[in-house]
């Protein structure tokens, strides 16, 4: 056993030959909502919005949508494992959180980490986390699919890893900006999409998606090799991007739509905000890579999600003619 | 059917770092406050002369290790930032560079670089550079520090520190004014260390003044600017992944600014010196240095670097004629040396006897 402290100057603490060992699980959650702007933002504002510390890189592409994502923010935790079951684990690293703003409409904030076994029972200096950003080392032997299932079952106030918290603080952050207006275009709920993957180099590719009891959350449970992760990553941001516009479009704006007709009020404005600046967003990442694009096809039948966000469209539109034929009696 | 292999990429999507040239070695010969170039070239003498028999053995170890062809170049901080006494008048950047050049030349080596810490705080590209030409290294390097998480800390609340500092360990709990007599607690160093030695660093302090931006504007300590110092001359730092503060050379006919603020953030007064950045980084000052030197390296071992940045200077290095390593952590490519304060009265054995024996 050894001691629980060590005097300094002595051999420094060696991560031994599996300093760089590969992750054996992965934790997320993404948070997704409207930015706080009347009009859509332009790409130069997006840019300026996203580089959440100065000097740091923006990543961005124009095609097929325009998305931007922030460089990664490091979080250091030090903090115990909400572990299902039987087991106990401390987690010691940090935490990668950025945001992502698609379309100059939608934001996201995402927060991730990785884990993987500490080479030591004891926490090391600072340096030796972060020369791995976006690890965390447990400390103890907790099995692996406790700890998965810990963290999926965490409530607020989170008693493992508050990743949450995180990605929350970075939607704050950016909503806070003063490149926005702070207009309100489309009242519309936030998302939460938490996920949870074990990464077992015999994996293969495996994706189960669970809508919460709580409202407007999903949960998602992955498998994959430990290179999949990437992958897996923005697999999930992906689908917490298109859950929110099919959410916002069928269960906001078709449904306030439809109560305005019923009270013959005029519902215009919103149906034209959901197809003109709404759907143009949905673009499934099948385009990415042939690994996303498995997922993402498994996920279409099982779900038919296109389908119905076509179905929500086609309503949106059906609503919009029905003003033309018959226009509301009370502005 | 065929499979056609189709690729598309865009070129924003991922940063291109800009690469640098780098030295093996470069050699801090001094710092020193503007105030003290007011009286003369007395204390940049003293100064370069305890330096002068360490570089000439920097030198020679670098060319042992790294081979004949080793490069290596020299430079200078001066301190333009310090708090200026307003009756004295401020020497010009052209007067102290040749002050340094003669006082170089009378010790028996050249100054190649010399960087004014106002251009630390601020990245200058060239003479009276515009806001274009500008980087805001302090607060880049600022926003890179990523604080050290006390026991507990699982992301539910924003890092606890205190704004403007940085420590290396949990810190005392306040003590307030109690009819009980409180309880001290010990600040203890993060870390498996059985005794520790907790530093506190002040980052910045924030101005108080009237007017809009009172208490905004960030006074940054000469802890955070030496780390800047350090980084720029590992060549570690970049704004978005452009190189920043890269040195420039006046042109012969070319006068020098008026200003320190005019001034690019690094001077290169050897037209054919060695690159400013190196794999290594020797600093050889004044004891009274310790203390910064010894914060800036709390700063440097909690910054997070941009993989692509480190991994470009180990590849560098790796490809030299005689290949190198460089350690993981880019404070490993960091060495001091102190000088004493002891000076001699008696009459000098070098040539140097006239300014030796002038407190005579």
């Amino acid at each position: 056993m050894p001691p629980a402290t060590s005097e300094r100057g002595g051999a420094p603490p060696t991560t031994g030959p599996g300093g760089h060992r590969p992750p054996v699980l992965a934790f997320g959650e993404v948070r997704t909502c409207l930015l706080q702007n009347q009009a859509a933002l332009s790409p130069s504002a997006v840019t300026a919005l996203v580089q959440l510390s100065p000097g740091s890189p923006v990543s961005r592409v124009e095609r097929p949508v325009h998305r931007a994502v922030s460089a990664d923010l490091l979080t250091g935790v030090d903090c115990g494992l909400h572990v299902l079951r039987h087991g106990r684990g401390r987690a010691i690293g940090t935490v990668l959180s950025h945001a992502i703003v698609t379309g100059g409409r939608v934001l996201q904030g995402s927060a991730y980490v990785t884990l993987l076994p500490a080479a030591s029972r004891e926490r090391q200096a600072w340096r030796h986390y972060l020369r791995r950003p976006g690890v965390a080392e447990i400390i103890g032997s907790p099995d692996p699919d406790n700890v998965l299932d810990g963290f999926l079952d965490d409530q607020p106030p989170a008693r493992g890893l508050d990743l949450a918290s995180i990605s929350d603080r970075i939607v704050e952050d950016v909503q806070q900006s003063s490149v926005l207006d702070h207009g309100t275009a489309l009242r519309a709920s936030a998302t939460t999409t938490r996920w949870a993957a074990s990464l077992r180099p015999d994996s293969t590719l495996a994706v189960g998606i669970v809508k919460s009891h709580m409202t407007n959350a999903h949960v998602i449970r992955l498998r994959g090799h430990p290179d999949d992760l990437p992958t897996l990553l923005r697999f999930c941001e992906e689908f917490a991007l298109h859950e929110w516009l099919l959410a916002t479009v069928r269960d906001v704006v078709v449904v306030r739509a439809e109560h305005a007709v019923a009270q013959d009020r005029d519902p215009l404005d919103s149906l034209l905000f959901a197809l003109n600046q709404l759907m143009p967003l949905w673009m499934p990442p099948r385009y990415l890579n042939a690994r996303i694009k498995e997922l993402w096809d498994g996920l279409e039948r099982r779900t038919h999600y296109e389908l119905v966000f076509l179905r929500a469209t086609e309503r949106v539109r059906d609503l919009r003619d029905q003003m033309r034929i018959r226009p509301p009696r009370r502005i | 059917m065929s499979a056609v292999e189709v690729s598309y990429q865009e070129a924003t999507e991922t940063a291109r770092i800009e690469a640098v040239p780098f030295s093996h070695l470069s050699v801090e010969t001094g710092h020193l406050v503007l105030a003290q170039f007011a009286d003369g070239d007395q204390a940049l003498i003293e100064q370069l002369e305890q330096a002068g028999p360490w570089l000439e053995a920097s030198v020679k170890r670098a060319r042992k290790r790294f081979g004949r062809d080793a490069r290596i170049s020299t430079c200078f901080l001066v301190d333009d930032q310090t708090p200026w006494d307003q009756a004295q008048e401020r020497p010009k950047p052209s007067e102290v560079f040749d002050l340094v050049a003669s006082a170089g030349a009378r010790v028996g080596f050249a100054v190649d670089y010399i960087a004014c810490e106002s251009g630390c705080a601020t990245a200058r590209d060239r003479p009276y550079a515009g806001p274009h030409d500008r980087s805001p290294l302090a607060d880049i390097v600022a926003g890179a520090i990523v604080a050290e998480p006390e026991a507990g800390a699982n992301g539910s609340r924003p890092p606890t520190g205190q704004s403007g500092w940085l420590s290396n360990g949990r810190r005392s709990p306040s003590v307030s004014v109690a009819m009980d007599a409180p309880q001290w607690e010990p600040p203890a160093e993060f870390g498996p260390y059985r005794h520790s030695v907790f530093v506190d660093v002040e980052l910045w302090s924030t101005e108080h003044g009237s007017g809009p931006d009172a208490g905004r504007e960030r006074q940054y300590s000469s802890s955070l600017l030496t780390a800047v110092w350090q980084l720029l001359r590992l060549g570690l730092v970049r704004n978005a992944g452009r190189a920043v503060a890269t040195p420039y050379g006046f042109g012969p006919g070319e006068a020098l600014p008026d200003l320190w603020s005019q001034l690019p953030s690094i001077t290169r007064r050897t037209p054919d010196a060695a690159p400013f950045t190196a794999y290594l980084a020797l600093s050889l000052l004044p004891a009274r240095y310790r203390a910064s030197e010894h914060a800036a390296e709390v700063v440097l071992d909690h910054l997070r670097f941009d993989e692509a940045v480190l991994v470009e200077a180990a590849d560098r290095a790796r490809g030299e004629a005689v290949p190198v390593r460089l350690p993981e952590n880019p404070a490993g490519r960091i060495s001091h040396l102190f000088f004493d304060d002891v000076h001699t009265l008696g009459p000098a054995h070098d040539t140097h006897d006239a300014h030796a024996t002038r407190d005579v």
